[in-house]
């Protein structure tokens, strides 16, 4: 037998100061009392004898020390069920929380602590999840049923068959924090990217910070010294400033003095780095004609005639050598062209080659191929060619069969008739006739004379003539059917050796050619190998040539500056300028500002340096995390992220599995105990059904619909049906979920189900409790409620269907609660 | 361990192969201590490589 409450014990549990006790009946126990006299602690107190600390673990207390009463340190409830089984469970105050001590005593054995949670799941068959499921039922179990919207009624039904489990530990699974934890990482690694470089650089992180300082101390040295060459440079140009100061409207021709110097310097250094000390046209000039001439023959050589005649026109003078140069040059390019061009022909020839290579190799196949078709058919070809010798063509062995054939008929005939003949004359001399058989003319005997001559003359038998004919006519059949036979190989045989001729002439054709493009392919490498090797003779000297033009450009420049120069030097000496004085200090500014770069520049690049030495060395946080146990940790998280997608991914299929399986399960149940609790003909089942739907940015859900049935089939959904109904449809849904799971369970707990209803409910609901016990679906009800007319419909109705029931009020009185049982 | 889990586990098996394994300790979790059930379990994977997450939201 099934569980059952039998008794309850409570001490100082939430509102009830001191000790009260209740039993319960089998059937219905209503306890019955107004707001805040305790009813719902009475089945808080159930569930917590039941479950501990699992109360506070699921949040359904906020914490456990607020079930002790508020004048108390400690509080204390005993349950007794059916099946001899007792929980105590005791609560003490520890500061803002509560120390629980339990024991659960099973057939005379007690367990004590921990144990007590996994032997109550144990005996019952049901954890707190499932109690809270389909045990304990409340309005609002009642009313998500049947009321509201279907995505809340999805949600609560889902709840129902146990799959919230599934929804909340997706929900609850850190995504966004490892999401976090990766993004970190992953910012921290590409700020530290540099850091393998630095260390591979310095060593290691201690010598790239030995490395900061160092850099720090040199910078610091650099800026000292920056600051005095910066005085220094200040010194000077404040002295330049005084020396000028005296002399007026020299400033023009001191600046272009000291800028053509300068310039000058400057030519002097660069044609000395390239060796140029004394340079002439008329070098040059001998250098261009010797080009020019050798470019004359070559272009002549390769029928470049017009170019060959422009430039063999060009008359080359001191003056325009650098016209000429380019005239040259652009001669000279009309020859790489023709490098070029020898080239293109050259690709195409070999393009060719490779075509007439390919047709020979297939030739080549094709004569391989037929050769040993020709030597497998010549036996056959000669012994057609014997057969031809000795018999003559096929068609006049058969004119001569022909002839034989009809000889033979003729013969035959004529022997036909000779033995007809010769069998009536002897008749006639064997038998005396004296008249004649045939044409009965009378027979003397001349008559028997010439009959017997004429037997003599007809005994001589055509016979081997006959097998003459037949023999010869006979061989010539068997030589006219084996030429027949041989006849399609002697013509594939010819037809054969005409293709073969035919190969052996296009392949000797294409290797002629192939001969002549190998010819052309060789001449046009000669041509260019040479007309390459004068091409890059003579574009090395064009290009000296041509320095040696910028540079004598140049030279003749630097004659001008120094010209110009002494020029002006000479004006202001004139003048009264000491430019001794003036290059001396103009030379001091130029070194130090020279320095004074060159420091800047150091110090610049060593600043660059420290910035991003320190830039890296701060990203490791100094704390020296190997960028490689970085990577490593990232790598771990977003496998570990993937995983958990996944995992979430498959939760959601298998809760649509489970959802399928419990539908399949409670389907039928839901419609037979709908049929039990529904006395009325307008409704003969009820049943339940879940579509999947897409909800778009919601994603995809699952609806559950809840349904009656009209006789005939027609689905009717609750929207449209009576409070009554929808009542019944709900609780014959809880019953069937409870039915569903295997327990040993055997009451329902209802705390308040139906609330502020009106009469046609509350008398529905009573008659649906007694059909609960009266169909033995349920063999104990514990329901609490305020309403005196719940109560009174519900005795009435045990009363009409002799169902037992215990009513139990509870009365409030200021702070004091208390409990009476009429009809105990 | 009710019908109920037993039925999830099953299925979670054939649906998650390899993964299998960490969500069933991970539902078992939920079932036993709910969200903090599930925090420790991740904890304890997430300790290899010395990251922990809090019990704060998401």
């Amino acid at each position: 037998m099934r569980a059952r409450v039998n008794e309850l014990i409570v001490r100082d549990f939430r509102g009830f100061r001191g000790e009260h006790k209740i039993t319960f009946n089998d059937g219905i126990n209503i306890i019955q009392g107004p707001v805040g006299s305790g009813k719902t602690s009475i089945i808080q107190a159930i569930e917590y004898a039941l479950y501990g600390t699992q109360l506070e673990v699921k949040e359904r207390v906020s914490k456990l020390s607020d079930l002790i009463n508020e004048d108390s340190n400690s509080a204390m409830v005993k349950l007794t069920l059916s099946n001899d089984i007792e929980v105590i469970r005791e609560l003490r105050r520890a500061g803002e929380s509560a120390r629980e001590t339990a024991s659960i005593t099973i057939n005379g054995t007690t367990y004590r602590g921990g144990d007590t949670y996994s032997r109550i799941v144990e005996v019952l068959g049901v954890d707190d999840n499932d109690f809270e499921r389909f045990v304990l039922v409340t309005h609002r179990t009642l009313e998500a049923l049947v009321y509201g919207n279907v995505f809340k009624r999805s949600l609560f039904i889902d709840k129902m068959f146990g799959l919230d489990a599934l929804d909340n530990l997706n929900r609850s699974l850190p995504m966004s924090q490892i999401e976090n934890a990766i993004t970190v990482l992953r910012q921290r690694l590409a700020s530290v990217k540099e850091l393998p470089e630095i260390i591979s650089k310095y060593g290691s992180i201690e010598k790239a910070q030995g490395k900061v300082k160092e850099l720090k101390d040199e910078i610091e040295q650099l800026r000292k010294e920056e600051g005095e060459l910066s005085n220094v440079y200040g010194e000077l140009l404040r002295k330049r400033e005084e020396l000028l100061r005296g002399f007026r409207g020299i400033e023009e021709v001191y600046s272009d003095y000291i800028a053509t110097r300068l310039r000058r310097e400057n030519l002097e250094q660069e044609l000395e780095k390239y060796g140029v000390k004394e340079i002439n046209e008329m070098s040059i000039r001998l250098r261009l004609e010797k080009i020019k001439d050798s470019l004359v023959e070559k272009l002549e050589e390769y029928a470049l005639v017009r170019e060959a005649d422009d430039i063999n026109k060009l008359v080359i003078t001191n003056d325009n050598l650098a016209d000429a140069s380019e005239k040259i040059y652009t001669a000279f390019e009309s020859l790489v062209r023709l490098k070029d061009k020898l080239n293109e022909d050259k690709e195409y020839l070999s393009n060719i080659r490779s075509d007439l290579e390919a047709q020979v190799e297939a030739l080549k196949a094709s004569l391989r191929e037929l050769e040993p078709r020709l030597s497998q058919e010549e036996p056959r070809v000669r012994e057609y060619r014997a057969l031809v010798d000795r018999y003559g063509e096929p068609i006049k062995v058969k004119r001569e069969i022909e002839e034989l054939r009809g000889r033979l008929e003729k013969i035959s005939i004529e022997e036909g008739f000779r033995s007809s003949l010769l069998n009536v004359l002897q008749y006639i001399l064997i038998n005396h006739e004296d008249r004649c058989p045939i044409c009965g003319r009378p027979l003397g005997d001349d008559d028997y004379e010439r009959i017997k001559n004429r037997i003599t003359e007809l005994s001589k038998s055509h016979s081997e003539e006959i097998n003459n004919v037949r023999s010869r006519l006979s061989e010539l059949e068997r030589a006219l059917a084996n030429m027949e036979t041989l006849l399609p190989i002697v013509n594939d045989y010819d037809a054969t050796i005409e293709r073969m001729r035919d190969v052996r002439s296009r392949y000797e054709v294409v290797l002629s050619k192939l001969e002549t493009v190998e010819k052309s392919i060789r001449d046009i490498d000669k041509r260019t190998q040479v007309l390459t090797r004068f091409i890059d003779e003579v574009r090395v000297e064009i290009d000296n040539v041509d320095k040696s033009i910028a540079y004598l450009r140049k030279y003749r420049e630097l004659e001008s500056l120094r010209r110009r120069e002494e020029e002006l030097r000479q004006r202001l000496a004139n003048l009264g300028v000491d430019t001794q004085t003036m290059i001396s200090i103009e030379e001091q500014i130029r070194y130090i500002d020279n320095k004074l770069t060159q420091v800047r520049t150091k110090l610049s690049d060593e600043s660059a340096e420290l910035s991003r030495l320190e830039l890296a060395l701060s990203s490791t946080g100094f704390n020296r995390e190997d960028p490689s146990v970085l990577r490593r940790r990232l790598d771990f998280l977003e496998d570990f992220y993937n995983r958990l997608t996944r995992i979430r991914a498959g939760i959601r299929d298998v809760q649509a599995r489970v959802r399928d399986e419990m539908i399949k399960v409670i389907k039928n149940n839901v419609g037979s105990i709908f049929k039990m609790l529904y006395p009325y003909g307008d409704l003969e089942g009820a049943g339940i059904e879940v579509i999947v739907r897409d909800r778009g940015i919601i994603g995809v859900v699952s609806e559950y619909t809840l349904y009656a049935l009209r006789p005939g089939g027609r689905k009717v959904t609750i929207s449209r049906l009576s409070d009554g109904q929808r009542l019944t449809i709900a609780l014959s849904f809880l019953l069937s979920t409870y039915r569903a799971t295997n327990h040993n369970i055997d009451f329902l707990l209802m705390d308040e189900p139906a609330p502020y209803v009106d009469q046609k409910i509350r008398k529905a609901l009573a008659t649906l409790l007694t059909r609960f016990i009266g169909e033995e679906l349920i063999g104990q009800v514990i329901i609490t409620t305020q309403s005196e007319d719940l109560v009174n419909d519900i005795t009435n109705a045990a009363k009409e269907n002799g169902i037992k029931y215990k009513v139990i009020k509870l009365i409030k009185d200021g702070n004091e609660r208390r409990i009476v049982s009429p009809n105990d | 361990m009710n019908e109920l889990d037993e039925l999830i586990i099953k299925f979670l098996r054939e649906r998650l192969g390899e993964d299998s394994e960490l969500a069933i300790k991970l539902y078992m979790a939920y079932k036993e201590s709910g969200r903090h059930g599930i925090i420790k379990v991740i904890n304890e994977e997430l300790s290899k490589v010395g990251v922990e997450v809090g019990e704060d939201e998401g």
